[in-house]
């Protein structure tokens, strides 16, 4: 990727390997670890887990729990990716995602595009399309 | 490696126990029907007649009667009626399928079909004139008042758009016509009286036959019925045109069979049998140490997962408790008698190992999600645990099967019908006064009828007609308030995710049970007496049923099935909630979920069905003919006791049926999610909600029928797989055990 270099790039997460491989493309476009931010966007969570319930389970434990995974994973993933930058939100993805990018002042979002077909795409849609569509800066979609 | 080391007096105990049991499965499930037929050496029981079958069958009648009037319009079915029928038609499918009776028993009954017709011609404004079969006058008419009258009473059948008459042809004559039902739909069932061969009267939700002078019906006098086409043909016997098949006879006597066990319900029974064998009996020995984790002696809370033992179980119960415990039980009862009181006990006590194999696997399978909460239960043992196995794609169609099965038994059993029965506990606390009223007027009617006395009838009839537009009026708003306001707080906590509401409702559960099992201690001590020829009943009853007809695996069935709807042992469901808690050990949380059939049970419903029986609730004549059943027969039999327990009853019912869904709709919504995603969940959400109000307002006969059937269907995919993947769940619990026993697990209380 012969682009001019970013100053801040948003990679979000779903743990997939393919939203992984996005990192290493987003590394390419910047000049240091540190200007690559990762974001993992969890669902709303239902008042009828048990969890829930009994007062076990909030946001807050949730987003710490989702941040200490996705650290881990990182690090197993490579030395590299130990400076990244890391966030998580909760909530709808595509506004999620838009929303994190522009906080950070974001010039690029890189991600990954599951394609998935049938009736899974017609009740979920394409996150990609959603964060094309809401997104205040470029998006870059990889193909597989 | 014996796990029930220095245990052999439990093990013997435990060993006859068993072999009693299946002794008496076996010899009940082994027995043709004729055996039962003939006790050779007991004394004949009072009621064995109904058993002995009529040879050669009576004829009726050779020809079908045609009817005086061929209506020439149908009125066209209301929306829910065409959903009702598209879901009976998929119950037929799953009835003849899932729900195959083995060893079902002949009966040969008729049905009455007693309607009379007044006749006018096409767009004339005359009264109308009674008419016999053969269309000759009876002299009779029907002016417009009285008609509105029989419409008001639900005797007369509606044509278009609720008018009175409908419009057809006598002969070839256009007229308008008006029906009058007289009996419709009453069946009697053939057998042999005192030697005599004759039809009984199918008293409905009993198993039992009249024996009343009221409730026979000679054989000449039903040859007279079907003489004069008052009797229903078998459909059976007709083509689609209504004409007689060729070959066929005896249009009348319908020639189907009875009783007989679904496979399902077989395959629960033998599953959990099954299962208490293989884990040798686990449900005994690991009682006690269930009891200590649910106490929280290993609770850690480092270890991953959502909540503590107690809670899990809590949530769990909070899911089975429900209308179950109390309406399906009091219905076992009637139905059933004393003797299924029995199986009941035997299904709780098995099922109880059962649902330890389906939540030690839900442990042991389950997945850790990133932000820490837990996604768990059959779907995910069935696919992963299965391709472990090296049988992954059959893990995946038994995985996706459950998931459908669970969500469609999320909206029915665990929802609509739900929501349905605590809108009737409702109303009928509510019209209590009204109903005595009417059930005072109905007497009143009775004995003027007899004195002749006109000019009071006439009274009586509009008294009885506004008092039954006053409670019809009453329930067609009651049922769209409630409907709306059960809908609003089921929406406030799975949609608006108010934690609290949700959270009180599931809480309250253990305190309603413990009120709820007191007051039934109360009843049962206060009629202590009756208790010992009671228990010597339900024994006798359970192996030698002689009050009832359906035999003894009749009173299995009915005993096997409704418990099985009430502790959901071996469909899997309680699985999904189990492997939420917080714990490394799969073996330890399955050992927790053990109580819940004890719970659900052993408990309380035996408390409902001692006192259902202790007051005599099942066999009260008078109030069985009141048509009072299920929920309303157990208030009932309360109210004999405490006067104002029914409200409390009450309360304890629409919170019950409040927490059922909720907690049902959590598993709806786990499944939901491992097939369409996390994402999508408020698309089940919205459905479920509006299951709710349709539910509460809607007689949806067909939708429930086929809900509740996949609460127990969800038991195929589970039960199957779970015994594939049983014998890592007894590795797990030798080495479990054996860690127990040495001291090495660490204790926090």
């Amino acid at each position: 990727m012969a682009w001019l270099p970013k100053a801040d790039v948003v990679v979000p997460i779903d743990f997939s390997d393919e939203s992984f491989a996005a990192i290493d493309t987003a590394l390419d476009l910047v000049k240091t670890p540190e200007s690559v931010h990762v974001v993992h966007v969890l669902p709303e969570l239902s008042a009828t887990e048990p969890g829930v319930v009994w007062g076990e389970v909030d946001d807050a434990s949730r987003m710490d729990h989702a941040e200490d995974a996705l650290r881990a994973q990182l690090k197993s993933e490579s030395d590299t990716y130990n400076q990244i930058d890391v966030a998580v939100a909760i909530g709808d993805p595509g506004h999620e995602i838009a929303d994190y990018a522009s906080n950070v002042g974001a010039d690029i979002i890189v991600l990954p595009c599951h394609g998935r077909t049938g009736l899974k795409r017609l009740l979920i849609g394409s996150v990609a399309e959603r964060v094309v569509r809401l997104a205040h800066c470029p998006v870059l979609v990889l193909k597989d | 490696m014996s796990p029930t080391r220095n245990t052999n007096g439990k093990r013997i105990f435990f060993g006859l126990l068993i072999l009693g049991i299946t002794a008496s499965l076996v010899v009940a499930l082994g027995m043709p029907s004729s055996g039962l037929a003939q006790p050779a050496e007991s004394p004949a029981p009072p009621d064995s007649s109904q058993l002995e079958k009529v040879s050669p069958l009576p004829v009726l009648s050779d020809s079908l009667i045609p009817l005086p009037v061929q209506p020439t319009e149908k009125p066209a079915p209301s929306f829910v009626e065409r959903v009702d029928h598209g879901f009976a038609t998929t119950v037929d499918w799953m009835m003849s399928f899932l729900f195959y009776k083995l060893f079902p028993q002949p009966q040969e009954s008729i049905t009455t079909n007693s309607r009379n017709y007044y006749v006018r011609d096409a767009d004339s404004k005359d009264p109308f004139q009674g008419i016999d079969i053969t269309g000759k006058p009876t002299g009779k008419q029907l002016t417009f008042k009285q008609a509105e009258a029989l419409k008001a009473r639900g005797k007369l059948e509606l044509g278009t758009a609720g008018r009175l008459w409908r419009t057809g042809v006598e002969g070839d004559r256009a007229v308008e016509f008006v029906t009058v039902n007289e009996d419709v739909g009453t069946k009697y069932v053939l057998g042999v009286l005192d030697g005599t061969t004759v039809f009984r009267k199918d008293l409905e939700g009993r198993v039992l036959l009249g024996t009343a002078p009221e409730d026979i019906l000679t054989l000449d006098q039903a040859k007279k019925l079907a003489s004069q086409g008052r009797l229903q043909s078998d459909p059976e016997k007709l083509t689609a045109s209504g004409a007689l098949k060729p070959g066929m006879v005896n249009p009348y006597l319908s020639e189907g069979v009875v009783g007989g066990a679904p496979l399902v319900v077989l395959w629960l029974a033998v599953g959990s049998v099954f299962f208490t064998f293989y884990m040798r009996g686990f449900n005994i020995w690991g009682f006690r140490h269930a009891f200590q984790v649910v106490r929280g002696r290993y609770d850690n809370p480092n270890e991953p997962g959502e909540v503590t033992h107690f809670q899990a179980l809590s949530s769990a119960l909070s899911a089975t408790v429900g209308l179950g415990n109390i309406a399906g039980v009091t219905i076992a009862m009637t139905i059933g008698g004393p003797g299924a009181f029995f199986w009941m006990m035997a299904c709780g006590f098995f099922g109880m190992t059962s649902k330890f194999v389906e939540c030690t696997l839900g442990q042991k399978f389950r997945t850790v999600k990133p932000d820490g909460t837990i996604l768990g239960g059959p779907m995910q043992y069935l696919s992963a645990g299965l391709k472990q196995l090296g049988l992954g794609p059959l893990g995946s169609v038994l995985a996706i099967m459950f998931s459908v099965m669970c969500i469609l038994a999320s909206f029915g059993g665990g929802n609509m019908f739900q929501a349905n029965q605590a809108g009737s506990a409702i109303l009928f606390v509510l019209q209590d006064t009204d109903r005595q009223e009417l059930e005072q007027v109905n007497q009143e009617i009775k004995s003027a009828a007899v004195a002749e006395n006109f000019a009071h009838l006439d009274d009586l009839q509009t008294q009885k007609q506004t008092l039954q537009e006053k409670m019809d009026g009453f329930k067609k708003v009651f049922v769209v308030v409630f409907g709306i306001v059960l809908a609003v707080f089921v929406a406030l906590v799975i949609i608006g995710g108010i934690k609290r509401i949700g959270a009180a409702a599931e809480k309250i559960v253990p305190t309603m049970c413990g009120i709820y099992v007191l007051a039934c201690l109360y009843v049962i001590f206060a009629n202590l007496l009756d208790v010992p020829p009671l228990v010597a009943m339900i024994f006798t009853e359970a192996f030698n049923p002689q009050a009832f007809g359906g035999g003894l695996l009749g009173v299995l069935v009915i005993g096997v099935q409704r418990a099985a709807f009430s502790n959901e042992a071996g469909v899997g469901s309680a699985a999904i909630a189990h492997s939420a808690a917080k714990t490394e050990e799969p073996v330890r949380e399955g050992a927790v979920a053990l109580m819940g059939p004890f719970i659900d049970t052993i408990v309380i419903c035996s408390m409902t069905a001692l006192v259902i029986l202790v007051t005599g609730a099942w066999d009260n004549e008078a109030w069985l003919e009141q048509g009072l059943q299920g929920s309303a027969l157990a208030s009932r039999a309360f109210e004999s006791q405490i006067s104002w327990f029914p409200w409390l009853l009450t309360v304890a019912i629409v919170l019950f049926a409040y927490s059922t869904i909720i907690s049902w709709s959590y598993y709806g919504e786990r499944c939901w999610e491992r097939l369409f995603g996390a994402r999508t969940t408020i698309c089940y959400k919205a459905l479920s909600i509006t299951c709710v109000f349709i539910g509460t307002i809607a007689h949806l006969g067909a939708v429930l029928d086929f809900s509740d059937l996949m609460i127990l269907s969800m038991a195929f995919p589970n039960i199957l797989g779970a015994v594939l993947l049983a014998p890592g769940v007894k590795r797990d619990l030798a080495s479990y055990w054996r860690r127990y026993r040495s001291g090495e697990f660490k204790t926090y209380k």
